[in-house]
């Protein structure tokens, strides 16, 4: 409902041109829908990102769908809408039946072989999108007739045997393999034979793995001149793409959910449990990286796979150290067991900003928040009186004089004679502990032509602390960030007892990323504080946008663990916990930190402003 | 004290199951019910809505012969609404009856249909008869009813994405043995949306193909996954000639999600699986 509000809102600057003279349309529109897309075409283990600039095709590493940045919206914008949607999940599927996997055909392989085996796969893919997705089989069609079109059309004498057979088998029908069995045309010699046969069979069969031999086969008697021109909609297989992906191997923790389903590759050897990096991959210097995660946690879990802990881990802190701090265990998954006193927490008060910042975002977003404090003040509690009822607290008396009265008068009195007080006491605490490291500085899909990440926490926050200040919940926010377990850092932004005013507003401004992602200690300091308050509800809200992560070897399992046990604990004191994320990878390890329902994953991360507010109202509805 | 079945119950219901319910039974859930029943442990049914709780149960009333008193809880349920109360009737007082304690009196399965939303302070009467004393007492009339052998008590449960002021207390949930439901594997869901809404299987097999790509948002913030029941009430609406795009559009994107984002995702998707 608030989605379509601000959609009413924002309607009137989108769209510059009248929808008919648009040329393109572009990527960033379509991003949320396009991003939840995938996501459900690819049981969650695909994500969608921007292609380069002037891209007319897909492409994928295996994690990632590439898309174009722009498509003609020609003849209407709805095309270049059908055809993205197409795109994605062709390359969802190019990328989950294993064909990339095929693809890396050996050294010894003739160059034209991987020519041959994309045409062919393209092909195999087609007709399985058709079968799986039979919604989308029409948009294929016609962009086959198209394609088929304009090769015709430029079609020369003496051309490649490989642009006639990309012609022969775009010519040919989608729907079945029966149909394909009987072809209109004659093959070319290229395809003729009992090699024809057994590709038929191979296109209509259930997985791509004979498309490999064949290919290899086609490379090796049909000499080819140039590269072979994909039709738009399919993605080129790159190898280069594909060799940086299998760098990298997923986290796959014990209850992630659909892991099983989810047709990632399972992990080849090793800890399954723990995110390698193997060979010189291009490792950033600073966590100032990726707003997404994942390559920032890939780089700082370099080589601590099953790495016993050195000793200089296991130091305890100096007295110099511990000074001033509030200490905390870790939980070491090395040993299975707590580290005493490891973690120093020093709490600060958050520096101010200007607080003309926060007036200026009030300013911009005024029907929103308007908007938003009302449906807050629907939450406000509610002390009803409810008379006439069958049972209750107190006596009703005015039913007790009808009632009294009808029996005078020979009637049957009603029976509905108390009354009684509804309440609905809202008793709630909420710690809002916000993820101030360095990552948040990153410009959203590290263009920097869009806002950083942390911008939109700031507006997140406002809009929280604009919609609560109508209700009477108890609640603070602090940000944590760090270097290492001996500077572990808390900055107060709003205490439980400071009220929402200019000193509060002003250390909002002020939020600057840190350095580093250590939760644990985070959650176990204001998990303390929480649990001293006196509500019924007290709520642990986590706003992160990456892994646990810091420069002393908390990456990878060992910070998922320490996290996840600190996130036991404040359930073990009965704080409930809840977490939104920007990481499109978190669901590699959310679930196992937070449980499967506790957690949002935001993809579209402007819209986590608006989403922290509304995922607090719904997690407090009465 | 006799008491009849009273007409004044508004949130539940008695019901002898006479004829076999459909249910397909996903693993051993049947046989851990009846477990439970012969050595008179209250149950507790934990999924989603829509999963096939409800169904299950009515399954398990009509195999076990019993009658069937359900209550569909609500925040202003209070411990009267379940245990009975007076009523002042022609100038007298009568005591009536609740559903809970109908069903001690005649050895039936009381069903708390979404525990949750009563009142937290309903919920504590329910304690007594889930410990093998097996006892209920009622304040008012000052009655000790000690549960008959057929009777059982059975909650359901949604651990899903719900507000936090709605939990079900520790020490609650551990009086139940918990069977979990989640939506059936694909084939029995096949199965079930193919006889509950009479398409064929084609159709069913589509719908299912939906559900499961919608599940996969659950983690974006969905108020409910595409449950099994709204599979179901697509296909009703494509069985009775709605065009199956328009009979999801109703009776799934709609339901699920207020998210402009996540209802467009879901038509998307709608588009994939159904061609036009």
């Amino acid at each position: 409902m608030l989605r379509s509000f601000l959609k009413r809102l924002r309607a009137p600057e989108l769209p510059h041109h009248p929808p008919e003279q648009r040329a393109t349309v572009e990527l960033a529109e379509l991003e949320a829908v396009l991003s939840l897309y995938v996501r459900a075409l690819s049981a969650g283990s695909l994500r969608i990102a921007a292609g380069p600039s002037g891209a007319r095709s897909p492409a994928t590493d295996g994690r990632t769908v590439f898309l174009p940045p722009a498509l003609p919206a020609n003849p209407s914008p709805e095309t270049a809408r059908r055809r993205y949607r197409l795109m994605a999940a062709w390359t969802v599927l190019q990328a989950r039946t294993g064909c990339l996997e095929q693809a890396p055909l050996p050294p010894e392989w003739p160059a034209s072989a991987l020519a041959w085996y994309e045409l062919l796969q393209g092909e195999w893919i087609d007709r399985r999108v058709a079968r799986e997705w039979p919604g989308l089989a029409p948009v294929l069609a016609e962009l086959r007739r198209e394609e088929l079109a304009t090769r015709l059309a430029r079609r020369q004498p003496g051309e490649d045997p490989l642009e006639q057979a990309v012609i022969h088998l775009l010519g040919m029908p989608l729907a079945s393999s029966a149909a394909l069995a009987v072809p209109r045309d004659a093959p070319p010699a290229s395809l003729a034979g009992p090699l024809w046969e057994r590709l038929v069979t191979a296109l209509g069969g259930a997985e791509p793995e004979p498309l490999r031999a064949l290919a290899l086969e086609l490379a090796g008697g049909v000499p080819v001149s140039g590269p072979l021109e994909l039709p738009a909609y399919r993605a080129r297989i790159r190898p280069e793409l594909l060799a940086r992906h299998l760098l990298f191997e997923a986290v796959e923790l014990p209850d992630r959910p659909s892991a099983a389903q989810s047709g990632r590759p399972a992990p080849r050897r090793g800890d399954p449990l723990v995110i390698e990096a193997r060979g010189p991959a291009q490792v950033p210097r600073r966590a100032r990286g990726s707003s997404r995660g994942g390559r920032q946690a890939v780089q700082l879990s370099l080589g601590d796979r099953d790495a016993p802990p050195t000793m200089a881990r296991l130091t305890p802190l100096s007295e110099a150290e511990k000074a001033g701090a509030a200490l905390y265990p870790e939980w070491d998954y090395y040993s299975g067991s707590y580290l005493a006193e490891w973690c120093a927490v020093r709490e600060t008060r958050a520096r101010g900003g200007n607080f003309e910042l926060v007036e200026r975002i009030l300013r911009q977003h005024r029907p929103l928040v308007q908007h938003l404090k009302q449906q807050f003040e629907a939450l406000r509690p509610e002390r009803l009186r409810l008379t006439r009822q069958l049972d209750g607290d107190e006596l009703d008396l005015a039913a007790i004089v009808d009632a009294t009265a009808d029996q005078h008068a020979g009637l049957s009195p009603s029976e509905k004679l108390y009354s009684r007080t509804l309440e609905r006491e809202r008793s709630i605490a909420l710690a809002c502990l916000v993820d101030l490291s360095g990552s948040t500085g990153a410009w959203i899909d590290d263009d920097p032509r869009n806002e950083q990440v942390i911008e939109v926490t700031r507006r997140a926050l406002v809009f929280l602390c604009e919609a609560l200040s109508v209700l009477e919940d108890w609640y603070a926010i602090y940000g944590f960030t760090g270097t290492t377990r001996k500077q572990c850092q808390i900055r107060v932004i709003k205490s439980f007892d400071e009220p929402y005013g200019a000193e509060v507003k002003g250390r909002i401004a002020g939020l600057s990323p840190g350095a580093y992602t250590r939760i644990g200690p985070a959650v176990r300091h204001v998990g303390g504080i929480l649990s001293r308050q006196p509500a019924r509800v007290r709520l642990l809200m986590l706003i992160s946008d990456g892994r646990p992560n810091d420069f002393d070897g908390y990456g990878g399992r060992y910070g998922i663990e320490d996290t996840r046990r600190a996130l036991l604990e404040a359930r073990q004191r009965g704080l409930a916990t809840f977490a939104l994320t920007i990481d499109a990878e978190a669901r590699d390890y959310m679930p196992y930190m937070f449980g499967p329902y506790h957690y949002v994953v935001v993809e579209d991360v402007p819209a986590l402003a608006v989403k922290l507010a509304e995922v607090y109202r719904r997690l407090t509805v009465r | 004290m006799e008491s009849p079945v009273n007409a004044r119950w508004t949130d539940a219901q008695v019901a002898e199951v006479s004829e076999e319910p459909f249910y397909l039974p996903v693993r051993d859930e049947v046989t851990v019910f009846e477990a439970a029943y012969a050595r008179r442990l209250p149950v507790m049914l934990k999924g989603p809505t829509g999963a096939g709780k409800t169904r299950f149960l009515r399954y398990m009333a009509w195999r076990l012969g019993r009658p069937l008193v359900t209550v569909a809880c609500h925040d202003d349920l209070t411990a009267s609404d379940l245990l009975g109360r007076y009523l002042i009737t022609g100038g007298e007082t009568v005591w009536i009856d609740g559903p809970l304690t109908h069903a001690v009196r005649i050895g039936a399965i009381c069903y708390l249909d979404e525990i949750v939303e009563a009142r937290k302070d309903t919920t504590v009467v329910i304690h007594p008869l889930t410990d093998d004393r097996r006892r209920l007492r009622l304040e008012k009339t000052g009655e000790l009813l000690v549960a008959p052998p057929e009777f059982m008590l059975v909650i359901s449960y949604n651990p899903g994405y719900q507000s936090l002021t709605k939990n079900l207390k520790p020490s609650t949930r551990q009086r139940f043995v918990a069977i979990d439901f989640d939506f059936p594997p694909p084939d029995l869901e096949v199965e079930i949306v193919a006889h509950e809404s009479g398409v064929d299987r084609e159709t069913a097999r589509r719908l299912v193909q939906l559900g499961g790509l919608i599940r996969n948002l659950r983690d974006a913030g969905l108020d409910e996954p595409a449950s099994t029941r709204l599979l179901v009430y697509a296909g009703l609406l494509i069985h009775s000639g709605i065009a199956p795009r328009r009979a999801c559009e109703l009776a799934i994107a709609a339901p699920i999600s207020d998210d402009p984002a996540v209802r467009e995702a879901v038509l998307d998707l709608v588009a994939t699986v159904f061609p036009e």
